[in-house]
């Protein structure tokens, strides 16, 4: 069962004065399965923070629809769309944001509160979250007090605790060092192995390489896309950037 | 490189920031003008030739310095606000290959620009706005207008030397911090204070303590004497405890909050509850500032305003009727002579006298030591006991004064007590013993008086043998300086108020005419006072604390706008990034812009409220202070005190309404 279904979405962006119209997405489309690990790769500019933001409803499409979960979400109200959002998605981001007001517990709650869960229920959903994702030891300390690795782990259990349709990420790994990038990755492939759906936008291949299926986005379309099957991540490594070498010498277009 | 290379970089930079520096350049020109116009007012010679204007001259000097040391702090504080927001620039100027001494001639040119604007602007202002505030003081205090347009070089140079001072200062202290700073600290000063403050629970207990032993103050001590020197005090503890409270009790109370988990996972709570934890670290002492700040306002202005709202009720007190009359030790033909040429006076004016009053009396000081009264006999230090004033009068002067008759034996007293004990049996003076038959309720000339610094007690006796007996013994102890027995009389008259000064001013002469051929122990010792003389340079005194009390207000209202208005731009740009990511994280715009408004009334609002229960816990002693200017009217002062508190608060709430736009348009 397809759990996101992207069909011809495009996005032009408008200059504030009507002159210029840039085309950030041409013509994508796609679907992710349930159970699905899918990471999309392109250069700076071709158009993937665009498709993040509008999977995530963060942004409106121009044309084209995106269903999640069979609902189309810009047929949502804007009313019901924060609350939609909450119930649906978690997001990893790229700089963590979280809030230095919070400590790492209260991170974590954040979405609950604002769905208006209670504490006790809260903190039985955190426990299992926090034990896999090593961080129940920190739990009570800041942002400001912990390293980068420390700050996404609690960033993925904020993502993870609303029992979410499909996690977002975006550049999970961009700002960590390669240990703590590593440690990150395998505790994507395992939160997938417990059938957690992910999509994850990256530059890097190392990350892409641990993902099942990998996109390949050029010029606002989906240009290729290489599935994991068997493969080892090496192996997987290897495919990735043998197709990223392809595109980036202008190979001509896949059809 | 181009000789006004950094004049032009300095103009543009100004330019780009004009949103932080044109409220800095507003205040500095505000209090240029204000200082200009408080110099010029008192050395202008229309104020000189006042009645009075030693009163207002003095007043108007302290205005003076209070401005002074005013514009330093405050300018001071502002430019920090600057400084803060303009220290990433100054960064990326020294990373991209400007040398610290060029941001420092940059810098300089700045200042140059800044002050010079500011200091042009404000002598002009200052003058044009001169005349206004003239005729405001000149309404105030009752008095013609003088014509004509007067510059004032004297206070353009103080004024002047003054504001340079101050940018010279803040310059040289703003070099200091770049000089200091490493670039890549300079970068990221915008950012820095993230942490979350430590609960003081120490600084909170002595913000408690000093708190309430300033309300206590105010509130319990009764003796109007030692509560000019104890409000000082008082002042201190509570601006000591307000800052106390407002960084360490306010972060101990959300902290509380926040360990309740029932109240804290909330989703109202939540954000606002950390939230405010965070921004009361940042705004503590600026919060504080301006609470103590509207509290200032609100004691000015509502004291001012009653006291000159008051001043007809007071004259009417202390001078029960138009003409006031008091001889000195006079005889018996002394009087009638007194009668005599006050009616010759009165017929001169074509006017008559309508209700008149007389009555003798002493009055003497003595301490009290619960029922005994010592003197002070210059041997063996001061006595034991309260200074109090105690006047004696003659049964029959207290029954022409509309007094029920009493009969009294020789050692009787009736004693009406305006403030002190009313539950004394007798009174001990030297060796004569005064049984007090009965406390009065009231007393027609009670509020005569001009004592209300220490406790006063009037004293009914028998008949005139005893007044002269007291004067005797008050006399053998103090000699020279004993008081003598006073013949008081006082009336109404017919006619105008004209007409009433003339005549006290020809009872003046036809005493002094009386006088002339006579030797020094058979002249008539006599002083003769008019009420509405008295009241208007009465006026003149209050008009010129009304003055300076609406001219002070105003110039710290300035402040408080401009502190909120810098308060709310950074604030703005710090929360923008916080609300970003809550709006990521699944909050709606709808509940982020409640959170926000929550957060802001709750923050902006506080200094308010505060500064309202200061005033309330300030009221009784206020009341008591203003009873040393004669006024004793405390339900027109809570009237005017009501009536500021809402003027102010609806001044505040616009203020907050314009600065908290300029906030939601920086955070989106």
């Amino acid at each position: 069962m397809a759990i996101l279904e992207v069909n011809n979405v495009k996005k032009v962006y408008t200059t504030r004065f009507g002159g210029n119209q840039v085309q950030a997405l041409s013509d994508v489309s796609f679907s992710v399965e349930k159970g699905e690990y899918v990471a999309i790769m392109g250069e700076s500019g071709s158009g993937k923070t665009t498709l993040l933001n509008i999977l995530a409803a963060l942004d409106k499409a121009t044309a084209g629809q995106v269903l999640l979960n069979g609902k189309n979400l810009s047929a949502i109200r804007e009313k019901e769309l924060s609350g939609f959002r909450r119930e649906n998605l978690g997001f990893v981001f790229q700089d963590f944001n979280l809030l230095d007001t919070f400590s790492l517990q209260d991170n974590i709650f954040l979405p609950l509160v604002l769905a208006g869960k209670n504490y006790n229920e809260m903190r039985t959903r955190l426990m299992p979250i926090a034990e896999k994702l090593a961080i129940n030891e920190i739990l009570s300390k800041y942002p400001y007090e912990v390293s980068g690795g420390q700050k996404q782990r609690a960033a993925v259990a904020r993502a993870l605790i609303t029992n979410p349709q499909l996690i977002l990420a975006d550049e999970p790994t961009g700002a960590l060092d390669s240990k703590a990038a590593e440690g990150l990755l395998a505790m994507f492939q395992s939160i997938n192995d417990e059938g957690q759906t992910i999509l994850m936008v990256t530059h890097s291949i190392k990350a892409a390489s641990c993902a099942k299926r990998v996109l390949f986005i050029k010029d606002g379309q989906v240009f290729h896309q290489i599935y994991k099957g068997s493969s080892s991540d090496e192996e997987m490594y290897q495919k990735i950037s043998d197709t990223l070498t392809v595109i980036t010498t202008g190979g001509g277009k896949h059809e | 490189m181009s000789k006004f290379f950094y004049g032009r970089l300095a103009f543009s930079n100004l330019k780009k920031n004009s949103g932080l520096y044109l409220p800095y350049i507003l205040a500095a020109i505000g209090t240029g003008a204000m200082y200009y116009i408080m110099g010029a007012i008192s050395k202008d010679e229309g104020i000189q030739k006042m009645p009075g204007s030693m009163d207002i001259k003095l007043i108007l000097g302290l205005g003076c310095g209070v401005i002074a040391i005013f514009a330093v702090i405050f300018l001071f504080y502002t430019n920090s606000f600057l400084m803060k927001r303009r220290k990433k620039e100054f960064g990326l100027f020294n990373i991209l290959g400007m040398e610290k001494r060029h941001i420092g001639k940059m810098m300089f040119w700045e200042m140059l620009m800044v002050a010079g604007v500011s200091i042009v602007c404000g002598i002009v202002a200052g003058i044009l706005l001169n005349k206004l505030v003239v005729l405001v003081l000149m309404r105030l205090v009752d008095l013609e207008v003088p014509f004509g347009f007067s510059i004032s070089v004297d206070a353009i140079v103080n004024m002047v030397i003054l504001f340079v001072c101050i940018f010279a200062v803040t310059l040289v202290y703003n070099l200091f911090q770049v000089q200091k700073a490493k670039p890549i600290e300079l970068l990221q000063s915008a950012s820095q204070g993230e942490k979350e403050p430590k609960t003081r629970w120490f600084l909170a207990i002595v913000g408690v303590l000093c708190l309430g032993a300033g309300y206590g103050i105010a509130l319990f001590v009764e003796d109007p004497m030692s509560t000019l020197l104890l409000f000082f005090l008082a002042v201190i503890l509570v601006m000591a405890g307000t800052y106390c409270l407002f960084t360490a009790g306010s972060i101990a109370i959300l902290k509380l909050l926040r360990k309740n988990k029932n109240y804290y996972y909330k989703t109202s709570h939540f954000t606002s509850v950390s939230g405010m934890i965070y921004r009361m670290k940042q705004n503590a002492v600026g919060l504080s500032n301006i609470c103590i700040l509207s509290t200032m306002v609100l004691v000015m202005i509502s004291g001012t305003v009653s006291l000159y709202m008051g001043v007809e009720d007071t004259m009417r007190e202390r001078y029960p009727k138009e003409i006031n009359l008091t001889g000195y030790g006079l005889t018996q033909s002394g009087k009638e002579t007194i009668h005599e040429l006050t009616k010759q006076a009165v017929a001169e004016q074509g006017i008559k006298i309508e209700d008149m009053i007389e009555y003798d009396s002493i009055s003497f000081s003595v301490y009290k030591d619960g029922e005994t009264l010592n003197l002070l006999d210059g041997k063996g230090g001061i006595p034991k006991g309260k200074m109090s004033i105690l006047e004696w009068i003659t049964m029959d002067d207290y029954e022409n004064l509309g007094g029920t008759h009493a009969e009294l034996s020789e050692d009787e007293v009736l004693v009406y007590a305006l403030h002190g004990d009313t539950n004394d049996e007798k009174y001990r003076f030297q060796d004569k013993s005064f049984q007090i038959k009965e406390y009065l309720s009231e007393l027609s000339i009670a509020g005569t008086t001009s004592n209300v610094v220490c406790d006063a007690y009037f004293v009914v006796v028998k008949d005139k043998a005893v007044l002269q007996e007291l004067y005797e013994r008050e006399h053998a102890v103090y000699q020279d300086r004993a008081s003598d027995i006073q013949s008081l009389v006082s009336m109404d008259v017919t006619g105008g108020e004209e007409q009433e000064i003339a005549c006290v001013k020809r009872i003046w002469e036809l005493v002094e005419s009386y006088n002339q051929p006579l030797p020094e122990s058979d002249q008539i010792d006599l002083q003769a006072t008019s009420r509405t003389k008295q009241k208007e340079s009465f006026l003149v005194f209050c008009g010129g604390f009304l003055f300076l009390g609406i001219f002070l207000g105003f110039v710290f209202l300035m402040a408080t706008v401009l502190i909120i208005y810098y308060k709310q731009i950074s604030e703005g740009y710090e929360d923008k990034a916080r609300f970003e990511i809550m709006q990521k994280v699944g909050m709606s715009k709808k509940e982020v812009k409640a959170s926000i408004r929550s957060q802001i009334l709750k923050v902006f609002f506080l200094p308010l409220v505060m500064a309202c229960i200061h005033l309330a816990a300030a009221f009784p002693m206020m009341n008591r202070l203003i009873l040393l200017f004669g006024m004793s009217n405390a339900p027109l002062f809570a009237i005017c005190t009501v009536v500021t508190v809402g003027v102010f608060a609806v001044i505040y709430l616009i203020v907050y309404g314009i600065t908290a736009r300029s906030y939601y348009k920086i955070v989106g």
